[in-house]
């Protein structure tokens, strides 16, 4: 009876190494739709095995959702005995296949439709004698909540802008999220926005400090429910402070919120600051607030 | 059968038989041109922004406010060329040059505006007949191999 039972145990303990292995993986595993990904199937993970040691140049994608019918016709499903030839999976070795995408541009659906409808796909034979089966990963869209600062364009990922120089760019501050008593009741801001200039140290601001409460240009428009506006075209923005500085760039703009007033608003007049910095191309922009 | 029944009878027949006239046609005339529509001056008068990548509902900003300035865009349509006046818009559209060669993807039902021969295109948001005042189109930008923002311009026919 001992035996049986340390059998029994022997088995769960091993058949739990495949429970927590997943057949169909994603690299990197926290991706985002809009950019491209590897989706990885190891057949033997799989529950059904059917393509265990098949013909390396013989495993194709066959994937429904999030979207199935309307996809761009050169990722067209085809049909289950005559794959379409471009969703030949590259066999990686080992029983695992992968298949590389865009997943907005190949399901030509945005972002959001690929976080509500998750990711349905099998890996198939292109005549459709072999199969895996049914494989699901679940992507969760990335937490946000209510915030005191933000940016249009909005962030995608973490922290990365996509602007160029002549795109505007808009910064909004929720004033029903403030928590500093001087801010909470007041009803003007504005914007002091500072260049620095490719040199690293020389920098080039629109006002000082000190005259920014005095610059309608700087000032930040009220909008519904207690939330200002503060839109501008860098390249507009900073014009008149760069005449002095033609051959140079800008590699870094910050962006100081602050309570309208005479004179340099203190500390406990401001809100924190946003920071914009080019990542190598000027169209991609790293922010920090 | 009462005498009720039979006023209904008839009336069912009335309308029968009304019904089998043969409808009047009216000749719905030839299509209006847009080839001859789109030919004129047009101020920008809205901006709109939208961003391509974000997770959020609210994908759409209206910034005509930086756009139209003292002196908006001007863009003016012959029958062959396009020259546009960018003003105090930034100049999104042209390779800063004036009169440009323009043509339609398709001359009937229109859907872009090529310019130079593919140099760029607009995507018509709109019909442009010679009886439609606004003129309207999108231009996308690519940063990195994405499309990253779109803007919609509108204009008003002068």
């Amino acid at each position: 009876m001992k035996k049986i039972i340390f059998s029994l145990l022997l088995i769960c303990l091993v058949n739990s190494g495949n429970l927590f292995a997943q057949a169909l993986t994603a690299e990197p595993a926290d991706f985002s739709p809009t950019d491209s990904v590897k989706f990885i199937i190891d057949i033997k993970q799989c529950t059904n095995q059917q393509l265990l040691n098949h013909d390396p140049e013989d495993v194709y994608l066959w994937t429904w959702k999030p979207e199935e019918a309307g996809r761009p016709a050169e990722w067209a499903q085809g049909s289950w005995g005559a794959s379409n030839p471009n969703l030949k999976m590259k066999y990686e070795g080992d029983n695992v296949w992968s298949f590389k995408m865009v997943p907005v541009s190949f399901y030509g659906v945005d972002a959001a439709t690929c976080y509500a409808k998750d990711f349905f796909m099998l890996a198939k034979a292109v005549d459709g004698s072999a199969q895996t089966e049914d494989l699901s990963l679940l992507v969760e869209p990335p937490a946000s909540g209510p915030k005191k600062l933000y940016v249009f364009p909005d962030k995608v990922k973490k922290d990365t802008v996509y602007i160029k120089m002549n795109d505007a760019f808009t910064i909004f501050y929720d004033r029903k999220l403030e928590t500093k008593p001087e801010l909470i009741s007041n009803t003007e801001f504005s914007v002091f926005a500072e260049g620095v200039l490719d040199d690293s140290t020389t920098k080039v601001r629109v006002s000082t400090l000190g005259l920014v409460g005095s610059n309608d240009k700087l000032k930040m428009k009220a909008t519904s429910n207690d939330i200002y506006r503060f839109s501008f075209i860098p390249e507009k923005l900073f014009a008149e402070a760069m005449q002095a500085f033609p051959s140079r760039r800008i590699i870094q703009m910050r962006f100081k919120i602050i309570k309208t007033k005479t004179g340099a608003p203190t500390l406990a007049e401001t809100v924190e600051d946003i920071v914009l910095m080019p990542n190598g191309f000027y169209e991609v922009w790293h922010l920090s607030e | 059968m009462r005498i009720q029944n039979i006023f209904i009878l008839l009336f069912i027949a009335f309308v029968t038989v009304s019904g089998c006239k043969k409808p009047q046609e009216y000749p719905i005339g030839d299509p209006y041109s847009q080839v001859e529509g789109i030919q004129g001056t047009f101020r920008l008068a809205k901006v709109e922004q939208v961003d391509e990548l974000t997770l959020n509902l609210n994908k759409t900003l209206d910034v005509s406010e930086l756009y139209l300035g003292t002196t908006p865009m001007e863009v003016t349509f012959g029958p062959e060329n396009v020259t546009v006046n960018a003003n105090d818009t930034p100049d999104y559209f042209t390779t800063g040059s004036t009169n440009l060669a323009w043509s339609f993807d398709d001359n009937t039902f229109p859907t872009k505006v090529i310019i130079n021969n593919g140099e760029a295109e607009w995507d018509l948001l709109r019909p442009i007949r010679t009886s439609d005042n606004e003129l309207a189109f999108k231009v996308s930008r690519f940063y990195r191999g994405k499309k990253a923002i779109t803007y919609n311009f509108s204009f008003q026919r002068q």
